[in-house]
């Protein structure tokens, strides 16, 4: 260690400055526009669906019309337009408040952007069992690889393992129904959270939710925990602006309004400025 | 109209605010109590920085504390429009986004753990894990090794102006030994080119306050606030021809 002054080195910054280097796409005003190596109005407006090229611009990665679909109908389960739901709430008071509709989009998004449901559960999620998966095909059985992850009241705490008041999961069965509808066999993922799940019920009475198995389904297909990040981040958006829509017309603080003495206070008692 | 006294209304526990209703309506409050006080008592008698302080602690600040706050909060209340935040919201300001949306879409883009809102959590959690170990050391073994989260550098080198306000913060609550910890692991880095970075300041200031690390992140957002909100307006008055795309002559697509 020296105390002579050093000279920073900003050649990584200077390289950059006023300059764009990029292989995902360009504008080409007049013309078409770039997209990963094809032209967007003349290939690709003809060749995809909305979703596919959604999963394009997002991961480079062209996607059959059965997966895009599959993804699609997977919107119907994390889209519902009922506002108790946290994000759907959230839409409900923006739109009571008189806000953009681009607000509530954000908010939404925000909020489903939680470790406890929305996308940032099911990054999780895919974290978890690709975590358990290694730790399982590594030799160690199920009480070993489980003793790695969180516990909560003497029961492993997996995201993609938790249902709101412990109701079963109305979405898994459609969701099978719909994989094997659409032509997909289980895989090795969706072979493991089975296995997972048939231990948890057995030992804690824990069973899958909809995105266990759904994020199960996308490690299948090859997406990273990143990926499914990226890709689920506005699954939600439809259930919340349904609910803006219908809460924007309401009168003013007119979504669950709240009495004073509806907040309980656990602070400390009224005192007063010495 | 049928009474709604038995109906289940979910809502929230909070012991940071309560608030009396008006006899005549039950949905207006006649007095609004923070942490206990009275909020008339605090606007008549307290300044701001008191009442943040009572706000986030609990408790009203003794005068180092209040200092040490105030010298914070005056050196981010703008980090300059090369910061993220404050970028974004000149960058939409200047292309005529809604208004209303400029602060909370500064405040996203400086939410990520690169230089942002989560780098103050992070700093706020290994300033706590490595509090009972001696400095220098820690310090040492960063110059070898990764940098500590909120330390380090910024484009290569330290900052100098992130140093001269953790001196000035230090300098402000001498006797706080979390800021004197730091202090000393600043200086260390110093000698191997690394120092503050904003996001460590924030998260010392919020562990000598006895924040925790989310509170200390939502601080760090609070704080630079005031510099996204009037950056970001002041463009709001400029044409959008004032801020061109990049030409294509500076805009390189390679293969994918």
């Amino acid at each position: 260690m020296k105390d002579e002054p050093r000279i920073p080195d900003t050649r990584p910054w200077d390289q950059r400055r006023g300059r764009i280097k990029t292989a995902l796409g360009q504008w080409l005003g007049g013309r078409d526009v770039q997209v990963r190596g094809r032209w967007l109005l003349a290939e690709l407006l003809q060749e995809l669906s909305v979703t596919q090229l959604s999963v394009f611009n997002i991961t480079g990665r062209l996607i059959s019309p059965a997966l895009a679909t599959w993804l699609e109908k997977t919107v119907f389960f994390t889209s519902y337009p009922d506002p108790r739901i946290w994000c759907n709430h959230l839409g409900a008071m923006a739109g009571n408040g008189g806000a953009s509709p681009a607000a509530a989009a954000a908010l939404g998004t925000l909020a489903a952007d939680s470790r406890a449901y929305g996308s940032k559960l099911q990054y999780l999620t895919v974290r978890t069992l690709q975590d358990l998966y290694n730790r399982r095909h590594g030799g160690e059985d199920w009480p070993q690889a489980l003793a790695h992850m969180p516990w909560r009241n003497g029961a492993p705490d997996l995201p993609g393992f938790a249902r709101p008041g412990r109701v079963p999961d109305e979405r898994l069965e459609p969701m099978r129904r719909i994989t094997r509808e659409l032509g997909f066999a289980p895989g090795p993922y969706l072979q493991f959270v089975a296995d997972l799940s048939a231990y948890l019920i057995e030992h804690h009475q824990r069973d899958m939710n909809a995105a266990a198995y759904a994020c199960a389904f996308l490690m299948d297909q090859g997406f990273s925990a990143d990926e499914v990040y990226r890709l689920r981040t506005s699954d939600v958006l439809s259930g919340v602006l349904a609910c803006y829509s219908e809460w924007r017309s309401a009168p003013e603080d007119g979504f669950l309004p709240l009495r004073c003495d509806d907040v309980g206070y656990t602070g400390p008692p009224p005192r007063s400025l010495l | 109209m049928s009474s709604t006294a038995d109906r289940p209304n979910p809502a929230f526990a909070t012991a940071i605010c309560s608030e009396e209703a008006c006899p005549d309506n039950p949905y207006n409050a006649r007095q609004r109590r923070l942490h206990g006080y009275d909020v008339a008592d605090l606007w008549r008698q307290v300044g701001f920085v008191d009442a943040l302080l009572l706000l986030f602690t609990g408790e009203l600040p003794g005068p180092s504390q209040k200092r040490m706050l105030e010298v914070l909060m005056v050196g981010l209340m703008n980090p300059g429009p090369r910061h993220g935040a404050v970028r974004a919201a000149m960058l939409a300001g200047v292309s005529k986004s809604a208004p209303e949306h400029l602060l909370p879409l500064g405040l996203l883009t400086g939410s990520g753990s690169r230089g942002g809102a989560l780098e103050v959590a992070a700093s706020h959690d290994y300033l706590s894990a490595h509090l009972a170990e001696d400095p220098l050391v820690r310090a040492r073994d960063c110059l070898l090794g990764d940098p500590a989260p909120g330390f380090g550098t910024c484009h290569g080198g330290p900052e100098p102006i992130w140093q001269q306000l953790g001196a000035d913060m230090v300098a402000a609550w001498p006797d706080s030994p979390v800021m004197a910890w730091c202090d000393t692991f600043a200086a260390t880095l110093m000698r191997g080119g690394q120092s503050w970075r904003a996001p460590g300041l924030v998260a010392a200031a919020g562990l000598a306050l006895g924040l925790g690390p989310r509170e200390s992140l939502g601080l760090y957002q609070l704080l630079i606030a005031p510099g996204v909100v009037v950056q970001g307006m002041e463009q709001t008055h400029r044409p959008i021809s004032s801020n061109p795309l990049l030409p294509d002559a500076h805009y390189e697509l390679t293969s994918p």
